[in-house]
């Protein structure tokens, strides 16, 4: 149980890290460009970059410089060392890295003799008196962008220390004249009213996705630990009580869909329907199908009465459990290749695999799921069917074993290698029902979705030759049971015994 | 076996516990960068195209304001001596009505000298290709005074047929250094280099006492060479000395010379020499002007017995690194009359310690 529980859990875990290291890489990956802007702060016009702002984050760089409506701006790229000295005298904000990843730090800076040049600047907007700083048009400049409102560039760095400096040079219209006198624009009314640039930095960022890869390894890995784990369990428990019970918790969960989903997939006739047709060309070229035709006959002969012989699937269709199990028992039985028949024989459903499994149904039983199914649905075909012919057909088809159903309800009736009564039947059926109901492999099956985990092989391949006495009481249970006379039956019961001994 | 691997599912259960809270701490934040700032630029501080953006610009503006004979358009691209010539070769041109003797300066660069210089003012050169109906190379020298000022014409040279130019920093790699007009890396200082050069002009290969220090080119004609044989013109002439005429000549250095190192550890210096000639004959005499240019910057004025010309002469000189043997070499000079008058003043543009013959 503990075991059981532990698996559960680093199933769990396993998938929640898988989850995680999806999710690094999708919904909780960072935004792939970075956004920061720098508002200017004191009175200067003037924004400059400190080296290595433009680079921040990556190398390729879109800076946009905005300021109010109707006025310039002009952003520049250039040497730090002919920037600053560009500046020299004129006080500036100066961007010094990120604070967070939207905003840039900036800082006041002034001119180092506050003569009372500083003064001036500082009192800044009297409007006759003040110089624009204008460094649109120098020659030291890589880059120069002018343009009114806002202005947007591209820079892509190189080796060294560039800088951007971003200048509002006031009122837009007299461009012309002003880019003519040279790069200090005579001060205009209107340039009062100049304010340093808002910067904006965007830069495309690499993300990577460091943990999707890790996390899913680590997840798969506790995925396949706690599978195993669930297994071991399974497995532990199947000595106990799989004989018995027909495979524990496993064997209740299956109880389920054993008699519920056996329903569906006989009582469906539609679905089986299409499967069927292909089934039957298979039929003559198996050779299990002839075995199982033959034998099927055999046993079905004395079942027929009770309609069981128009099919096991049939029987199983109607949810009539006892009638169903000791039907297809003895299919599987006719079939001589044991193994194989069990792979055909187990359910469609995971539920009735793991039945088979834990029961009679051999290694083979748990061959992949698809062929299940589509034994599945070829079976369904058989409820429809109401004769001997049919059983030719059904069996016919190797890999088709119609029994599915009835695989799981055939492994169940096995007690002591002998079918079990309908009351025993009955009463296992219940028991297993609580059990699944209540049971921890329900609540697993609950947590994880799994449907139980198909044990390793039998754990105890019995003999393929099973001594003839238990055979015999199994034998004569059935004629107990069915109400035959032992005799005649005995031939058949050689071989119910070969499989049984096998499946088991 | 449950026992253990209970225990072994709980470590690994715990693992996994504390590899995903990590992952998602991790993941939440990522670290701020601070700015690094790359190595500090070494090399030139202007690129080629920098360059030769800065010459188109100068150009345009030289055709502009020579179309226009406007001097004034002159000033935010050109500078010193340079503006001085020009404006005056404007004036010439638009008193003559023709512009032949404005001096072409090709934008085609053959070489560009470009500065390392971190500090203002900044120097660079520039050599040109040869002018389009072939007048030799010019040398042109652009400084940009301080950061704020764009890289103005200062001064140009016509190089000296023959001579073989000092070879330079690579301008795209490496860049040149300036050197200031007293270094003393130098054979002689720029400063002085300028000045002694000056005197050879004024006085002559014979009466210098810094002849020895120049190796003027053979064959060519240099700035020395020119003057005197100017001077010897009129002097020889018949009725100069009939009409006791007298030809005197003076050349004064500019301070402040621009230097800029050479790839051998010398420097090219362009400096700046102020030079007049006054010439006088006897009461009554006239003295002709001798050339157009004078000519025109007298604008017809009356000859008298008198004439008075004022040069702006650019040179560019090659001097060794100190302790080198070799001499210093006029490699270009620019001859220009700036102005002219019809009477020796006595205010000239070569008073200070002027060097008078």
């Amino acid at each position: 149980m503990l075991q059981r529980i532990l698996g559960a859990v680093l199933v769990i875990a396993g998938l929640a890290a898988i989850a995680f290291g999806v999710a690094t890489a999708t919904v909780l990956r960072e935004s792939d460009t970075v956004v920061a802007t720098a508002r200017p702060v004191g009175d200067g016009t003037l924004v400059v970059t400190d080296p290595g702002v433009l680079d921040l984050v990556d190398s390729d760089v879109t800076v946009t410089a905005s300021v109010p409506e109707g006025q310039e701006v002009t952003v520049v790229v250039g040497r730090d060392v002919d920037v600053l000295g560009w500046l020299e005298g004129d006080p500036y904000t100066r961007v010094t890295g990120l604070q967070d990843w939207d905003t840039l730090t900036t800082s006041e800076m002034l001119p180092e003799a506050p003569e009372g040049e500083e003064a001036e600047a500082a009192e800044g907007e009297e409007p006759e008196e003040v110089e624009l700083p204008d460094p649109a048009g120098s020659d030291m400049w890589i880059t120069e962008l002018t343009a009114t409102e806002e202005v947007s560039l591209r820079w892509n760095d190189r080796p060294g220390p560039w800088v951007l400096l971003a200048a509002g040079s006031g009122a837009a219209p007299v461009e012309e004249a002003e880019a003519a006198e040279g790069e200090e624009a005579p001060a205009e009314a209107s340039d009062a009213d100049a304010v340093a640039p808002t910067l904006e930095l965007s830069w495309d960022r690499e993300v990577g996705t460091p943990w999707l890869w890790p996390a899913v390894g680590l997840g798969g890995l506790l995925l396949l630990l706690g599978i195993v784990l669930l297994l071991l369990g399974r497995r532990k428990k199947k000595p106990g009580r799989g004989r018995r019970a027909g495979g524990g918790a496993a064997g209740a969960a299956a109880a389920t869909p054993g008699t519920a989903s056996s329903g569906p997939v006989g009582g469906s006739p539609a679905e089986p329907a299409s499967p069927e047709s292909p089934a039957s060309p298979d039929a003559p070229a198996s050779p299990f199908g002839s075995t199982t035709s033959a034998a099927a006959p055999v046993w079905t002969a004395p079942a027929a009465g009770a309609a069981a012989g128009a099919g096991w699937a049939a029987t199983a269709g109607t949810s009539d459990t006892t009638v169903s199990a000791p039907v297809p028992a003895p299919a599987d039985e006719g079939s001589t290749d044991g193994p194989e028949q069990g792979a055909t024989g187990s359910s469609p459903e995971d539920p009735g695999e793991s039945r088979t499994g834990t029961a009679p149904v051999p290694v083979a039983g748990r061959f992949s799921r698809r062929s299940t199914r589509l034994r599945r649905t070829r079976s369904a075909p058989e409820p429809a069917a109401e004769d001997g012919a049919q059983q030719d057909a059904a069996p016919a088809s190797p890999s088709v074993p119609a029994e599915p159903p009835t695989t799981t309800t055939g492994s169940l009736p096995m007690l002591d290698g002998r079918p079990l009564t309908r009351r025993e039947l009955r009463r296992r059926e219940e028991e297993r029902r609580a059990d699944g109901q209540s049971g921890v492999g329900r609540a697993f099956r609950a947590l994880t979705g799994q449907t139980p985990v198909v044990p390793p092989a039998p754990a105890t391949p019995p003999a393929a030759d099973d001594p003839p006495p238990i055979s015999g009481r199994r034998a004569a249970a059935w004629r107990e049971t069915w109400g035959f006379d032992a005799t005649a039956a005995r031939p058949d019961e050689q071989q119910d015994d070969h499989t049984d001994g096998r499946t088991r | 076996m449950t026992a253990r691997n209970t225990r072994v599912a709980r470590r690994t259960g715990a693992a996994v516990g504390l590899a995903a809270a990590a992952a998602l701490l991790a993941g939440c934040a990522e670290e701020l960068p601070t700015p690094v700032a790359d190595e500090p630029f070494e090399g030139p501080v202007l690129t080629m195209e920098q360059e030769t953006a800065v010459v188109q610009d100068v150009a345009g503006v030289l055709d502009k304001a020579a179309e226009e004979n406007d001097p004034k358009a002159l000033r935010s691209r050109v500078g010193g001596p340079a503006l001085e010539v020009r404006k005056s070769q404007i004036k010439v041109a638009e008193e003559r009505g023709d512009d032949s003797l404005v001096t072409q300066i090709p934008t085609d660069l053959r070489a560009a000298i470009i500065p390392t210089t971190e500090t203002w003012p900044r120097v660079t050169y520039t050599i040109t290709q040869p002018t389009e109906n072939l007048e030799v190379p010019r040398m042109v020298a652009y400084q940009q005074e301080s950061a704020r000022d764009s890289y103005k014409l200062w001064s140009w040279v016509q190089l000296i047929p023959g001579t073989t130019m000092p070879n330079f920093a690579d301008p795209e790699a490496i860049g040149s250094e300036e050197v200031a007009p007293d270094d003393d890396s130098l054979a002689v200082t720029p400063a002085d280099a300028v000045a002694r050069y000056a005197d050879l002009v004024a006085k002559g290969t014979d009466d210098s006492e810094h002849a020895d220090a120049f190796e003027l080119p053979g064959e060519s004609q240099d700035l020395v060479k020119r003057i005197q044989a100017d001077a010897r013109n009129v002097r020889e002439a018949e009725t100069f000395d009939t009409a006791d005429g007298r030809y005197r000549l003076a050349f004064a250095a500019r301070d402040d010379p621009l230097t800029v190192r050479t790839s051998d550890g010398g420097a090219v210096v362009m400096g700046v020499l102020d030079g007049n000639v006054r010439i006088d004959v006897e009461e009554g005499g006239t003295i002709p002007p001798l050339t157009e240019t004078q000519s025109a910057l007298l604008a017809g004025e009356d000859e008298t017995n008198e004439l008075y010309v004022e040069y702006t002469d650019q040179v560019a000189l090659y001097v060794p690194p100190a302790g080198s043997e070799d001499p210093i070499r006029p490699l270009g000079y620019s001859h220009v009359a700036v102005a002219a008058a019809n009477e020796i003043p006595k205010k000239r543009n070569t008073d200070r310690e002027e060097s008078e013959e």
